[in-house]
């Protein structure tokens, strides 16, 4: 049985043969702004590349970490968008206008039942607290709603990523963590999942991240 | 002229967050070779981001100046991390003298190359799970890159391993 890091040695010892990431699509990668389908492809790339792999953590760990003390960071996946360029600002203005067309053309009368028009998929829950530094026992878990959402679970990880407890499925925010479980000094990573109803695919938030002060804290209250 | 003081304090404040966060970033993907950067890289990362930002320093919007900012100077710090580390050990010989014989450095790339081919050979998920794991990211990474939980990560890694091993095997390659 061969050493698993001879294993991840010989496969970083062979990078692909493919141009690599330019600084301008890492910026628009760490803002945001790539287009979904050139997002795949940077992802493809940086894990088979391993110069472009340690920049892509390290991209990923900025964007992670920068709303903690930074709440207007542009950051790929936050809660603020990119600026529209002025093409896709043409173009959500066409769409807009198509949108519109379509509504009033297909309106039924007074009497009629309203038809259903789904704009856009619905946005994933922004986490909102605790978040950074906690001093003190942490505060139940906040997050943004979800339209449609019939539920909500809790998952509260540790440093490693292990599941440390997830919630029933709740209405909504706040929840507080159950009596009795306690916060050794350390970080935590928390996340929200939203079941859309009636049988919609499951809405994950990103990760965030706290970390307690040395010591024990209790938690309790309701939830 | 107070709030205008105050208004660059909190400027230079954030700018020096981020270059501790650029530095603990650069530091935590790079290893402990990134003391080849000097010790004063925060220091230098905030003279960077400080004089990047040249005149767009307005107290009132600079989020996105410094956020955009701080990514250009991680990405080039990384480069030149990367390059000095070349650097130093083209010349001090050290490539040879920590891989001295020269049939190990082919085996090492005969395996690489059979990695790769085997890892084609896997369904979508658990290749793109087991490059991850090969290239160094941890299993929090994986899954915020791919959006899966924690379970999924793990199962996608732990079998996409074990499909890896037998491809190999079958390869005549025992991993």
């Amino acid at each position: 049985m061969r050493d698993p890091d001879e294993l991840g040695r010989a496969y970083r010892a062979w990078p692909p043969e493919e141009a690599h990431p330019t600084e301008a699509e890492w910026e628009a990668f760490a803002t945001g702004e790539l287009a979904p389908e050139q997002e795949r492809r940077l992802v493809e790339h940086a894990i088979r590349c391993p110069s472009c792999s340690v920049v892509h953590r390290a991209l990923l760990q900025l964007a992670r970490e920068a709303p903690r003390f930074d709440p207007d960071a542009p950051v790929r996946g936050g809660g603020r968008r990119p600026a529209l360029r002025p093409v896709r600002l043409f173009a959500l203005a066409a769409g807009v206008v198509l949108a519109v067309t379509a509504v009033l053309l297909v309106r039924p009368g007074r009497e009629g039942k309203a038809p259903v028009v789904r704009e856009v998929a619905p946005a994933a829950p922004q986490l909102l607290r605790p978040v950074g530094d906690v001093t003190g026992p942490p505060p139940p878990f906040d997050w943004t709603t979800v339209p449609d959402a019939r539920g909500y679970v809790v998952e509260l990880l540790d440093a490693g990523g292990a599941t440390l407890w997830r919630s029933p499925e709740v209405e909504g925010p706040p929840v507080s963590v159950p009596p009795g479980l306690l916060f050794r000094g350390g970080t935590y990573h928390w996340r929200v999942e939203a079941r859309l109803s009636p049988a919609g695919r499951p809405l994950l938030s990103r990760i965030a991240t706290f970390t307690v002060a040395g010591g024990e804290t209790a938690r309790s209250g309701p939830g | 002229m107070a709030s205008r003081t105050e208004g660059n304090g909190r400027f230079e404040a954030l700018v020096q967050r981020y270059a501790r966060l650029v530095r603990s970033a650069v530091g935590r993907v790079a290893g402990p070779e990134s003391a080849l950067v000097a010790e004063d890289a925060e220091q230098e990362v905030f003279l960077s981001l400080w004089k990047a930002l040249g005149n767009e320093r307005t107290p009132g919007h600079p989020a996105s100046y410094i956020y955009r900012t701080a990514v250009r100077e991680t990405v080039r710090l990384l480069r030149r991390v990367r390059r000095e580390q070349e650097t130093a050990m083209d010349a001090v010989g050290e490539r040879a003298a920590m891989d001295p014989d020269p049939e190990a450095r082919a085996f090492s790339r005969e395996l690489g190359r059979q990695i790769a081919g085997s890892i084609e050979t896997l369904s979508p998920d658990r290749a793109r799970a087991v490059r991850a794991h090969l290239a160094g990211y941890d299993v929090r990474e994986v899954m915020e890159m791919f959006g899966w939980s924690y379970h999924r990560a793990r199962n996608l890694i732990s079998r996409g391993m074990a499909d890896l091993r037998k491809e190999l095997a079958r390869r005549g390659i025992h991993a």
